[in-house]
């Protein structure tokens, strides 16, 4: 039981670390193309890292299959839709940062 | 967060990631596992609200004929 826990913890504190990344990333950079680089990765791995801890918390039962359904939706929908949105920026026309010029 | 339309969007769909794993994490401390249906409800609407908005921006309209 304590194991389990000790893992847990640790995919949990990774995850929490990588939203918690993410969200600086979203804050501090200059540009709408990097900050979507940021939030669009940092945030999957961290949201899939903080489930997955739960899951090993839960041990196997039907809720452990629906947070698997939970994980693999987003993982399936979180880089469509951010490639979507940037794809939708750069047709549009959004402007590009580049070395030098101010925050956008 | 940020001046411009694709900027507000953004910003949505993190608080909508934050708020999937918020609804997962407070199912287990008040011990409701119905929390992780309306998390995965939440993923869904919020990613349709994006992929809509995006290909609104984009297009400027919804329909193509």
């Amino acid at each position: 039981m304590l194991a389990i826990e000790v893992i847990s913890t640790v995919f949990l504190a990774a995850g929490a670390f990588f939203m918690i990344t993410g969200t600086a990333g979203l804050l501090k950079f200059p540009d709408f193309y990097t900050r979507l680089h940021a939030t669009g990765k940092a945030d999957t791995l961290g949201q899939i890292l903080i489930i997955v801890g739960c899951m090993i918390y839960e041990g196997f039962s039907f809720i452990t299959i629906k947070l698997l359904l939970v994980s693999a939706f987003y993982l399936l929908v979180g880089p469509t839709g951010t490639h979507a949105l940037i794809r939708a920026a750069y047709v549009t026309g959004v402007p590009v940062w580049k070395k030098g010029d101010n925050r956008m | 967060m940020g001046p411009g339309t694709f900027n507000r969007i953004v910003a949505a769909n993190v608080i909508g990631t934050k708020a999937i794993v918020l609804l997962i994490i407070a199912g287990y401390i008040i011990e409701r596992p119905q929390f992780i249906d309306i998390a995965l409800m939440y993923a869904a609407i919020a990613f349709i609200g994006t992929i809509i908005i995006a290909k609104y921006a984009e297009r400027g309209e919804l329909c193509s004929r």
